[in-house]
């Protein structure tokens, strides 16, 4: 289906090639996972399957690609769009109109398709995934899931033969990722449709996909099945399960977790949990620096939050978890007063912020929103982490550290006088994450601060929140990243449609939870073992 | 009721074109008013948006009569004068002040009616007014469309990223925070938009647009037209006729091309009756307004308020034309009623896309 031959390619005014010397060959109805660290030209590589690279990019190129023997460089976009649907990273990006019906029809209509075929293909389209109701309403009003089963949907109506996915599931909590990958496994088996996705979580699409291609600065290092490959992955690179079963040299090794129980002949380990996951509050001492009680919030009628009650304490890390439109990004925007609560109250030190100015609660709360790019603006990085104390009307002088050396923590050092929009995408975090702690807050809230991280940028983000967990920072952390929680948090809360229906310490939260739980809590349920080195510590030699 | 958004193109274009020709500011009310009422009737816009377009409205009107009164310093009614400074020294007039408000109206009213299109015909339909000839001009359309709502909801996200950052906006320069981010981001999204459009199909291959024999004719055309325009004005009819036929030219490579586009239509919206009434009051209105008739009182629709403030003259043959345009407006009041009658009116927009489902 895919061959490409000797590719390389560089973008223009580029120092080095994004590809090189890449050849591979992709066979009709595979299911390709394609990864590799931030910035080593995964999306590249997407991009010229469908010819976006080099005829909508630019740039220098080498090589072949075919495509359902199509030379992808020959004829470019227009004649690949009905051979390769493109489904890119962020769905709000390639949304072209305002209503879905009309969304699904808009590359239909280019491809000169007839009307009764078109309304067929919509229909038919709209049934699988799901969207039949949604038909007439504004893209606008639906979900992060629901405008990402829109982008794939949009796509699929062409009835393309390959389906290239960049990062599909960033920003979908862990059920709605689980049935997007489901739903392209069916594709893929029913269809014969060819899938090449990129994904940074390995956990969440290595059971489902045959072959890993990985790259690393722009050539292709590995490219074996799935199961060899994830054996000659770098450990730290890899899903929990490939790496307690690489520890114990488990043969074969196993992709999913009833594979691993298998391997590890666990069926007399397993404890099983209560299946209520109603949990009461962790017992935690000292005075909660953040505190809210009964709040509640509405956007107009449709009521968001519905008495959420918390507490984060010094050097607490405690995650927020939920499913998409669950209110999460909500109740933070409450806590640092850039929304207002209908009812109830926060607390920071004890004393109530109700009413008071988001930047002044923003000296003592940080918050990390989704997008960092919202909040770069300087020349450089240093002048970033300035401005902000200017706004405080704080100077250098008054912090126990100096902007240098909160650069250092954020090993942004070397980039202090870079303009910050050309930094790459974890480098960008680290940025705006320097920008809203140089006050040195008490607090820091962090909205789904590792998305589109690999797992060396987000083991960094780790260390340096440990860091400043031992001066008595608590965190709060947003995130659909299970693994991250399980690693990262001492404490976690469910949030569901605005309630807090489980709180308490991270094992018995996650192995109670049904959605959020990490690999290695499915294979050991009941066992409180959430990561590797748990396991590992855990149960040592009776499984060796 | 839905016209065509050909129709509705007609429309828009007669209504702009008469803001932009009469410059008395009774007409450019009434202008203002028809395409305020045409949005009431066939668009649905949530509070924010008419909350802005008023903002919009009256930064532009405060804007233009400042802008006048500190720049033009002519009129018998002095309110104070400004020492002799470069460019605004001297008096301030009522009357600049006046004419300010005189422009102010005319831009407002331009705005209006390009949103009525906006917010009247569905994105859907606007991308397909651009003939098929000129795909590319589609992404431009469709980006320009989306500008605003977008820009919106990014403006207002990197302000509570700022607000968090503890910037308070307060001075001209307390913008930059805003400004760069959104200016940035705007031309992100634009680029995004349109590789999604591409990576779905929507481009012209640069073999299907670049017919050597097509380029040399294109530039032959327009230069004949170019020649014929500066003969019209010098010599008259032989440049007109010059004029015409680099003109028909460059219409027959527009077709042509256009033909070699191969595009269907998901949903078609018919024309009817309604639609060639309404094209025809539009046009009816603008032969009665531009054209030099002995009856219609045409110095009314100039308006100088120097040296002496005083009231526009209002002319009832120009208003009697100006009401043709109201067509649309009256068949909206209709349907209200009766759909009013019948059903909720939040279902409007639902029903109508089911009618034509349903229709096919």
């Amino acid at each position: 289906m895919i061959e490409i031959k000797d590719l390389c390619y560089s973008y223009p005014k580029a120092e080095n090639p994004a590809l090189l010397d890449i050849t591979t060959h992709i066979e009709r109805g595979e299911f390709i996972l394609l990864a590799g660290p931030s910035g080593a030209g995964k999306s590249t590589f997407l991009r010229s399957l469908n010819g976006l690279v080099p005829h909508y990019s630019g740039g220098s190129v080498k090589g072949r690609v075919f495509v359902d023997g199509i030379d992808v460089f020959d004829k470019g976009p227009r004649r690949l769009s009905s051979v390769v649907g493109f489904v890119f990273q962020d769905p709000e990006a390639q949304n072209v109109l305002d209503v879905v019906e009309d969304e699904l029809a808009f590359g239909l209509e280019n491809a000169a398709v007839s009307s009764s075929q078109m309304h067929q293909r919509i229909d038919e389209v709209l049934n699988i995934l799901e969207l039949t109701d949604m038909r007439d309403r504004q893209i606008t009003t639906l979900s992060g899931g629901e405008r990402q089963r829109l982008a794939i949907a949009s796509v699929l109506v062409m009835k393309p033969k390959v389906i290239a996915l960049d990062e599909p599931t960033s920003q979908l909590d862990p059920q709605s990722a689980a049935d997007l990958l489901r739903f392209l496994v069916q594709l893929n088996d029913e269809w014969g449709l060819t899938v090449v996705m990129v994904e940074h979580r390995l956990e969440r699409v290595a059971r489902y996909a045959d072959r890993i291609l990985y790259l690393e600065n722009g050539r292709l290092t590995l490219d074996e099945p799935m199961e060899l490959g994830l054996a000659h992955l770098d450990p730290e690179g890899s899903p929990p399960l490939v790496r307690l079963s690489r520890t114990f040299g488990w043969d074969p090794m196993p992709l999913t977790t009833t594979e691993g129980s298998k391997q590890a002949g666990l069926a007399s380990l397993t404890i099983h949990t209560p299946e209520d996951s109603q949990e009461t509050l962790y017992p935690v001492s000292g005075d909660p620096l953040l505190r809210t009680r009964d709040l509640h919030f509405s956007y107009g009628n449709e009521a968001v939050l519905r008495g959420v009650t918390l507490e984060v304490r010094a050097g607490e890390a405690v995650a927020l978890v939920g499913k998409n439109g669950s209110g999460k990004s909500t109740l933070l925007k409450c806590l640092v007063g850039l929304l207002e609560p209908g009812r109830g109250d926060i607390w920071l030190q004890g004393e109530s912020i109700l009413g008071h100015d988001v930047s002044d609660i923003c000296q003592e709360v940080a918050f990390l929103p989704q997008n960092p790019d919202d909040l770069l603006f300087a020349e450089s990085v240093s002048e970033e982490l300035e401005i902000t104390l200017q706004n405080h009307h704080l100077n250098p002088a008054q912090l126990s550290r100096s902007p240098a050396e909160l650069l250092e923590r954020l090993e942004l050092s070397d980039y202090a006088e870079s303009y910050p929009r050309d930094l790459s995408v974890g480098q960008r975090q680290r940025v705006a994450l320097g920008a809203v702690v140089i006050p040195e807050p008490r607090i820091v809230l962090l909205d789904e601060p590792t998305r589109g991280l690999d797992y060396g940028a987000k083991r960094r983000l780790m260390d340096m929140w440990d860091q400043w967990r031992k001066e008595g920072v608590g965190f709060l952390l947003v995130t659909h990243d299970v693994e991250l929680v399980a690693r990262a948090c001492d404490r976690v809360l469910i949030l569901d449609q605005g309630v807090i229906v489980a709180d308490g310490p991270t094992a018995k939260v996650l192995d109670s939870s049904t959605i959020f739980r990490p690999q290695l809590s499915r294979l050991f349920p009941g066992s409180g073992w959430l990561t590797v080195n748990d396991a590992v510590d855990g149960i040592g030699d009776r499984l060796s | 009721m839905r016209f065509n958004s050909r129709a509705w193109m007609v429309w828009v274009l007669v209504v702009a074109f008469l803001a932009m020709f009469a410059r008395n500011p009774l007409y450019s009310i009434i202008l203002l008013a028809l395409s305020l009422l045409a949005i009431q009737y066939y668009a649905r816009i949530e509070s924010p948006v008419r909350s802005m377009f008023l903002q919009i409205s009256l930064g532009i009107l405060l804007f233009s009569a400042i802008y006048h009164a500190l720049f033009i310093h002519i009129g018998d009614h002095v309110l104070f004068e400004l020492p002799q400074w470069p460019l605004i020294g001297g008096i301030i007039t009522v009357e600049a002040i006046a004419d300010g408000f005189r422009n102010g109206l005319v831009l407002i009213a331009l705005i209006a009616t390009f949103m009525a299109l906006n917010t009247i015909v569905p994105s859907r339909e606007l991308v397909r007014l651009v003939p098929a000839a000129f795909q590319d001009l589609a992404v431009v359309v469709l980006i320009a469309i989306t500008y605003v709502p977008e820009t919106r909801r990014h403006l207002r996200r990197i302000r509570e990223a700022q607000a968090i950052r503890g910037h308070r906006p307060r001075g001209f320069r307390d913008w930059r925070p805003l400004i760069l981010p959104l200016l940035v981001g705007g031309l992100e999204r634009a680029m995004r938009l349109s590789e999604a459009m591409v990576a779905r199909g929507h481009v012209s291959e640069r073999a299907e647009n670049s017919r050597a024999p097509e380029r040399i004719l294109l530039i032959a055309g327009l230069f004949t037209a170019l020649i014929g325009w500066v003969m019209a004005i010098l010599w008259g009819v032989s440049g007109y006729i010059l004029l015409s036929l680099g003109g028909l030219v460059l219409v027959l490579i527009v077709v042509r091309k256009g033909r070699r586009v191969r595009r269907t239509s998901f949903v078609a919206v018919p024309w009817t009756a309604t639609d060639t009434i309404l094209v025809f009051t539009s046009l009816a209105a603008l032969i009665l307004v531009i054209a030099p008739w002995p009856v219609i009182g045409r110095l009314s629709l100039s308006y100088v308020p120097y040296p002496l403030l005083k009231m526009p003259e209002f002319h009832p043959l120009v208003g009697l034309a100006l009401i043709l345009l109201s067509f649309p407006i009256l068949m909206g009041m209709t349907t209200q009623r009766d759909h009013d009658r019948m059903t909720e009116p939040d279902q409007n927009a639902t029903s109508s896309r089911e009618g034509i489902r349903q229709a096919r």
